[in-house]
């Protein structure tokens, strides 16, 4: 728009100064030519005059003295051959006119035109000439006055001669016509030079506006073509210098930008850009997977407020512009769940002022799952240990007792022998034997709990009525024997087991029943199970002499034994307590107390949970 | 069990019946002043000492000058026993020696946490028994000197 304009003001410019000074020219020119055509007419008038006075005046007074007819006719022929001459008179010297031109002609007379002037004209002896305004709207008029001179000087008659312009008007006007046909074809002439001018000078203007424009618009490879030879072409090589270094780096950017595009995009970690007031301005997730993952804004990546120390790691990065980084649980990635994401924050600075947050995130469930994997199994490993060292500490403490019984009584023994002592010999022979029979016990009670979980027999389905009828014909002597009724409730479930630990486990359960019946008159050992909520809970409840609650964990514990004098090794719950963890249940005891019986309580893992039968587990106390 | 006017009285506390019998033996081989109160496990010790129950009668439970404490106990294990001993103003002063099978290096650690006063451990041999028992008799005998509020 301003190059037009700028070419039409510079065309019409050159026009106005070409039209003024072609008018001014031609003005000049006809103003001249009309002086001189008017200067040439007065001459000719002149000389007219001069001449035809002379032949005029003689006839005259030929024709006043004689009435001599040729007068008319010789004035005719003179007059005739002067046409720029409008009228002529004769006068005598006091000024009267004696005959006018018009007289020539048929027509009006002229009224006589007399004033002093033209009589003082005529008084001297001189050619005079005076200009006249006519009567008529013909415009000036040339009064030319000749004295007619006879013979010593005297006249007595004078031509006066009306020279009128109008012929001079034709000319004039063909001469200015003429100019302004001139002027025209020059004005025209100079327009088209001057558009052509114009167009010559703005024409690299209008290649590197054009130019200019395009390079704005995004097409970096323009370049402007000047050949005008002069600073435009300086100006049009440094701006194709310009273009060139632009394209350049803006080639180098897109290369640059190309890379980055390509290593955001194709890295395995969600890469997000944020503006100063954490909005996402870019991620290189999917988008529908960006908009279920991240939201649009900070605040939403956890979908609801973000945990006072995430906020705490973003307003630092804020602050100080340090890289910081946090875990957060997120929606998964790929399908449903949540996953956990280690989360980078970085600073994006202009000035040293942060406008922008860039965040990474990796996937780091996995890794998070095997933490607490290893955790849990350093953890598993260090408890498994403990139980270990407790289970070594107990066997070395509990397998030395009985020895040092056998070798202190064998001690006695000897030296009752030497002295020859016999009294006691039987009795503490008896109690060597006891000892040794307690440590046989204790060794194959041990070996049995540490087969536990490591001879796993596959499970099977089997109704536990049948798991308490087998355990009964073990141990049906012994508590026969002791006079404990054992019930049985119905509706006994099935089980997945290993059937023939599960029997020792009731086995135990029934056999510790019967020891600690007390002074029970009718002791009685209830074989039952009962839902608790989602659990399946076993029982073996007696009626002997119960277990104070202090000692409901220890009882549990190798070798612990609340009552020395009840016959056993303390290992038979210690089993139990086993052979149940291996089957992924727990088990426990209730009781009121001393005296109101005992109700030992297990269960078992379901089928659904454990498939796969009992864990294999370490021995373990 | 009492001697009328024992020169050492020591409770023993002891679940095993069997160790129970070879530590009196031990005693009777050599010493003529020692009354030996047994007690099996360490509910009952607390109750002999604090004279609590079928112990009320202080003629059925006179201050020893000596515990005898094994650390593995029924219902209340030795390092209970030892802390509550400890934790008792009237009970303190009582020198309570450990003795047991146990030469697990926690377990000394532990009595002597609890201001136990000895850590000794049974011997194997009948004769290194008897021979122990002399020196324990001799040792707090001869050798130790109590306040008189403690005998």
């Amino acid at each position: 728009m301003r190059i037009g304009s700028l070419k039409t003001r510079l065309a019409m410019w050159v026009a106005a100064v070409v039209v003024l000074a072609l008018s001014a020219n031609a003005l000049q020119l006809v103003l001249t030519a009309r002086a001189r055509l008017r200067e040439r007419l007065e001459e000719n008038a002149r000389l007219f005059a001069r001449l035809a006075t002379e032949p005029l005046c003689r006839s005259y007074q030929t024709f006043q003295a004689s009435g001599y007819f040729r007068f008319r006719q010789i004035a005719e022929d003179l007059w005739r051959q002067a046409p720029d001459v409008a009228w002529f008179e004769i006068r005598d010297v006091e000024g009267r006119r004696l005959f006018h031109s018009d007289e020539l002609t048929p027509g009006q007379p002229r009224a006589d035109a007399d004033d002093a002037g033209l009589r003082a004209a005529l008084q001297l002896i001189e050619v005079s000439e005076s200009r006249l305004a006519s009567a008529t709207a013909d415009g000036e008029l040339l009064r030319i006055v000749v004295p007619h001179l006879e013979d010593f000087g005297r006249h007595r008659l004078a031509a006066v001669y009306g020279v009128s312009y109008r012929s001079l008007d034709g000319e004039v006007r063909r001469y200015a016509f003429g100019t302004l046909l001139v002027t025209l074809a020059s004005l025209g002439l100079a327009a088209g030079l001057g558009i052509a001018l114009a167009r010559r000078v703005t024409r690299p203007l209008a290649e590197l506006t054009a130019g200019a424009r395009e390079i704005a618009r995004g097409s970096f490879l323009r370049r402007v073509q000047v050949r005008s030879g002069d600073e435009l072409e300086v100006v049009g090589e440094a701006f194709n210098d310009m273009a060139a270094r632009v394209e350049a780096s803006i080639a180098e950017v897109r290369r640059s930008l190309e890379r980055w595009r390509s290593l955001v995009e194709g890295a395995p970690v969600a890469v997000l850009t944020l503006s100063a007031d954490a909005v996402v301005e870019f991620c290189n997730l999917p988008e529908a997977v960006a908009r279920r993952v991240v939201g649009r804004r900070l605040e939403e990546l956890a979908g609801r407020a973000l945990p006072p120390d995430v906020v705490r790691v973003i307003e630092g990065v804020r602050e100080s512009g340090q890289p910081g980084s946090f875990e957060l649980e997120l929606p998964a990635l790929r399908g449903e769940g949540r996953a956990w994401y280690s989360i980078h924050v970085g600073a994006v600075r202009e000035g040293g002022v942060v406008v922008g947050l860039t965040l990474a995130g990796i996937d780091v469930t996995a890794a998070r799952a095997a933490r607490e994997e290893r955790e849990r199994l350093i953890a598993e490993l260090e408890r498994r240990n403990a139980e270990l060292e407790r289970f070594t500490y107990t066997v070395s403490h509990d397998l030395r007792s009985p020895l040092v019984t056998v070798k202190g009584f064998l001690g006695a023994v000897e030296s009752a022998a030497r002295e020859g002592r016999t009294e006691r010999l039987s009795q503490d022979v008896a109690r060597i034997r006891a000892a040794a029979d307690r440590m046989d016990q204790l060794l194959r009670e041990l070996l049995e709990l540490s087969r536990v979980g490591r001879v796993a027999s596959p499970t099977q389905r089997v109704a536990f009525a049948e798991v308490v009828r087998e355990a009964i014909a073990v141990v049906g002597g012994r508590l026969s024997g002791s006079g404990v009724e054992v019930l049985v409730d119905d509706g006994l479930p099935d089980v997945w087991c290993d059937r023939r630990r599960l029997v020792e486990v009731v086995q135990n359960l029934l056999d510790n029943a019967a020891k600690f019946k007390g002074a029970q008159p009718q002791p009685q050992v209830r074989v039952g199970c009962r839902q608790d909520g989602a659990e399946r809970v076993f029982t073996v409840s007696d009626n002997g002499i119960g277990i104070e609650a202090r000692h409901h964990e220890t009882v549990f514990g190798l070798f612990d034994r609340l009552d020395p004098m009840v016959e056993g090794t303390g290992v038979g719950l210690a089993l139990v307590r086993r052979i149940v963890e291996v089957h992924g249940g727990r088990v426990w005891v209730e009781s009121d107390g001393a005296g109101r019986g005992a109700r030992f309580c297990f269960t078992l893992a379901e089928p659904a949970h454990s498939p796969a039968g009992p864990k294999s587990a370490t021995p373990s106390a | 069990m009492t001697v009328a006017t024992p020169a050492l009285r020591i409770l023993l506390v002891e679940d095993d019946p069997d160790h129970a019998e070879l530590i009196r033996r031990g005693f009777d081989a050599r010493s003529h002043g020692v009354a030996l109160s047994v007690v099996g496990d360490g509910e009952t010790a607390l109750a002999y000492l604090s004279r609590q129950g079928a112990w009320a009668d202080p003629a059925l439970s006179p201050r020893p000058h000596l515990i005898l404490l094994d650390l593995r106990l029924p219902k209340m294990d030795g390092f209970r026993v030892l802390e509550e001993v400890k934790r008792r103003p009237e009970l303190r002063a009582i020198p309570t020696v450990v003795l047991t099978t146990s030469e697990a290096e926690a377990d000394m650690a532990g009595a002597y946490a609890r201001h136990a006063n000895s850590y000794l451990v049974k011997p194997g041999d009948f004769d290194r028994l008897v021979a122990l028992a002399g020196e324990i008799e001799d040792y707090w005998l001869e050798w130790n000197r109590r306040p008189r509020a403690v005998s």
